[in-house]
């Protein structure tokens, strides 16, 4: 295995010299000819591992069919291509590397006194203290997502690191399996995919969640590499057996060890990592308490987290309805209201309850938060989604004298479309305080009155103080 | 004699299609072994067996004396492969690539290879992908050769080579078998193997259908010459196989010796020129006769 892995070392190596003399060369050549030096120094991060892919799968995999005959076990061919793909990987990193930092120098952007810098730096602690140091606080900030990133990109590599493939064995190996001599096997593999995909619709939301992805991927990566992999190398029954448990084994390890710590997460003080860990499980994040989770909805979450979270909590708590305010027990519709920081949050919050359910105290509280988001932005909350509200015509008059501009406004409209007793009361206030409103307001106030008096009343009627009082008629139904 | 392989019920099956349906021989050392079969027959699928390229299903086996599903590393130090299959794509030209065997085999010796390919007048100084199919035949050859094995396994090579290279490595295949060496040849071209072989296989459908000594042909089988106005019994009967057409517009066919003493053939019948492989080969074929001992009986390799 030495002799061979000394044989196809020396070919990467040759191949880093070839792509470090044509990448300097071609770069400076065309930066000459056309300009845009930069961009092509980012070229080199993208060729770079291209070509140690392209390295990977050309040297094990291209030459298995005389490396197989050789004195060397089928293991050490496997360990033989890890290596190699290692090695490959690391040499040409290490020559872009260099690409860039040639490049840089002869463009003049570097200057001694950064190198002199770095070796100071270095000089001052040793090297161990300081990647300690540098991956302490790294370690110490990565999140679950991170944690999933990192595994998943280990795998990834471990799986193109593992993947020796030769397309008409793996082709002949399914082949094979849809064909099984076996009925019971033929049997399973024709009807696994169906039943896959079922099982998948059924349980979306845990196949669609970040771990569910993280699962799915993690098997795909380590299992179907190992399955190929020993496919190609014709592994016994045995040993095959023993590569996938293996394979399974370093897949379960990944898994529990992110369920774990996202299920450390979903317990934690950090209110960040709570709602990160929850997201992040979804479905499975059932230990999580119902006021737990009510809790973090009261807070000054994001939008996006307020819709990831409310589904969450709609699907777990309230069987897919929305959450009637006045009827859950932990969610206070007021305290989630309150908590927002920006215009949107506070509706995603809102789209979460019935509004059926909510009361004047509820809709008062949305509009005193709402206002002075509403002036921030300059945004527009016209309240249609309110308009099921349980209000009385006291409520409305409440809304009327609040001298928020947004809750009059919701007020008049909400007159509009209802009929209630005693809302002609209305039009005295409407009236009395017509001269303080905006022009936005005075439009909406017009077409109030004409609907409440059930008459056609024109803005200049109004300016000119010749409209009178009529009998409410012809108002819209819901 | 000591056995080279030995291979006891080997099953291999990719799917539904049966490879090797029990397969089982005893092949000894120093022996020159032909495999012939139609395509499809099983005859690669065993080589890659013997070369634990791929693992058997069910039955057991050893190759000079190492189990087929060993997991050793040395299992192949001593077993040289040449297949038109093998190809090393690798950008290097051929001394430095081949001046790694010389590391992983501890008999390789380097005079025999650099010999062998300045008679085919192959120059080590160039790339291996740069070679013609025939040359890169005749440089896997040599390597093999350069291990100094003791089993040469060779699957289908004589098609590619031509007939100077052909003549080149059955000499150096005879004096290999002299000294010692085992060797297992795949084939279709049997005409100019024969000679050196000694034992022949024949399979047929992931079965071994016959597994005689070459030299035993002539001791189970007839050949008989039929003119085109003989009306004997023995032609019609259906283990009387036409082999070939003469240029007189007779034809040969081959029969048992069971069936020629049964029918008392007449000396005017028989046929003066010796059977060859490829006639039994074309025999069995033709014939769809899959089982040696229906119609010959156990035979005394000795």
């Amino acid at each position: 295995m030495h002799s061979l892995f000394r044989l196809f070392s020396h070919i990467i190596l040759k191949a880093a010299a070839v792509y470090v003399v044509i990448a300097l060369l071609s770069i400076l050549a065309l930066d000459k000819m056309f300009g845009g030096y930069e961009f092509y120094l980012g070229m080199v991060a993208f060729i770079g591992p291209l070509l140690a892919w392209a390295l990977t799968f050309r040297l094990v995999p291209k030459n298995l069919d005389w490396i197989l005959a050789l004195p060397i076990s089928k293991r050490n061919v496997l360990a033989l291509h890890y290596m190699t793909s290692m090695f490959a990987s690391v040499v040409i990193f290490f020559a872009s590397l260099f690409v860039l930092v040639v490049l840089v120098a002869i463009k003049s952007d570097l200057h001694l006194g950064d190198v002199n810098h770095v070796g100071k730096v270095a000089h001052v602690a040793a090297p161990t203290q300081l990647l300690r140091d540098q991956l302490e606080p790294i370690l110490a900030g990565i999140d679950i997502y991170g944690w999933m990133t990192a595994l998943l990109m280990l795998s990834f590599f471990h799986a193109l690191s593992m993947s020796i493939s030769r397309p008409a064995t793996t082709k002949r190996f399914y082949l094979n399996l849809w064909n099984a001599a076996n009925p019971v096997l033929r049997w399973f593999v024709r009807t696994s995919w169906v039943v896959l995909i079922a099982v998948a619709a059924v349980f979306r939301e845990y196949f669609l969640s970040p771990f569910g992805i993280f699962v799915v991927a993690t098997l795909l990566f380590l299992f179907l590499t190992t399955v190929n992999t020993s496919n190609a190398l014709g592994l016994g029954r045995r040993q095959r057996s023993r590569w996938i448990v293996v394979a399974a084994g370093v897949a379960a390890v990944q898994i529990v060890f992110l369920f774990s710590h996202a299920m450390r997460g979903v317990r934690s003080d950090s209110f960040d990592r709570r709602v990160a860990s929850v997201m992040f499980l979804g479905p499975l994040s059932g230990g999580m308490a119902k006021a737990d989770l009510a809790h973090l909805l009261e807070a000054g979450i994001s939008s996006e987290r307020i819709e990831e979270l409310g589904e969450l909590y709609r699907n777990r708590f309230w069987h897919k309805q929305k959450i009637k305010a006045n009827a859950d027990y932990d969610l206070s519709f007021q305290r989630a209201i309150e908590s927002k920081k920006a215009f949107q949050d506070v509706v995603s919050t809102l789209r979460l309850f019935d509004p059926a359910e909510l009361r004047s105290a509820d809709v008062y509280a949305l509009y005193v938060k709402l206002q002075p988001l509403i002036n921030d932005c300059r945004c527009e909350f016209a309240g249609y989604d309110l308009l099921s509200a349980k209000l009385n015509a006291s409520d409305v008059h409440a809304l009327l004298v609040s001298h928020l501009d947004a809750a009059i406004q919701f007020g008049m409209l909400w007159a509009r479309y209802h009929d209630l007793p005693g809302d002609t009361a209305l039009v005295g206030v409407i009236e009395k305080d017509f001269a303080s409103y905006n022009d936005r307001l005075k439009m909406s106030a017009l077409l109030t009155l004409s609907v409440l008096r059930g008459n056609h009343v024109t803005f200049n009627d109004w300016l000119l103080k010749r409209a009178g009082r009529a009998v409410a008629v012809g108002r819209r139904p819901i | 004699m000591s056995l080279a392989i030995k291979l006891v019920n080997v099953t291999k099956s990719y799917g539904s299609n049966h490879a090797l349906r029990g397969v089982s021989l005893e092949l000894e050392s120093g022996q020159f072994y032909i495999l012939l079969g139609k395509n499809g027959a099983g005859k690669s699928t065993l080589m890659r067996l013997l070369m634990r390229y791929e693992m058997p299903d069910a039955g057991t086996g050893l190759v000079l004396g190492e189990p087929i599903d060993s997991e050793r590393d040395d299992f192949n130090l001593e077993i040289g492969y040449v297949s038109e299959a093998l190809d090393y794509h690798l950008p290097l030209r051929m001394n430095k690539l081949f001046s790694y065997f010389a590391e992983i085999y501890p008999r390789w010796e380097q005079k025999i290879f650099e010999n062998m390919l300045r008679e085919l007048r192959i120059d080590l100084t160039k790339q291996f992908r740069e070679l013609s199919r025939g040359q890169k035949m005749q440089v896997a050859f040599a390597a093999a050769a350069a291990i100094q094995p003791r089993l040469l396994i060779l699957d289908e090579i004589t098609a590619v080579l031509d007939a100077n290279a052909r003549a080149f490595f059955m000499d150096y295949l005879g004096r290999f078998t002299r000294q010692g060496g085992t060797v297992v040849m795949a084939t279709n071209i049997v005409s100019e193997v024969q000679n050196y072989a000694n034992h022949m296989i024949l399979m047929h459908d992931g079965r071994v259908s016959l597994d005689v000594p070459v030299r035993e042909l002539s001791r189970l089988f007839v050949k008989v010459r039929r003119a085109p106005d003989e009306q004997h019994p023995v032609f019609s009967s259906a283990e009387c196989v036409e082999v070939a057409l003469n240029s007189d517009g007779s034809t040969s066919h081959i029969v048992s010796r069971q069936l020629a003493d049964k029918f008392a053939l007449p000396a005017r019948l028989h046929d003066s020129r010796g059977i060859t492989a490829e006639e039994i080969f074309i025999y069995f074929t033709r014939g769809g006769f899959h089982d040696q001992h229906h119609f010959i009986g156990e035979v005394d390799v000795a």
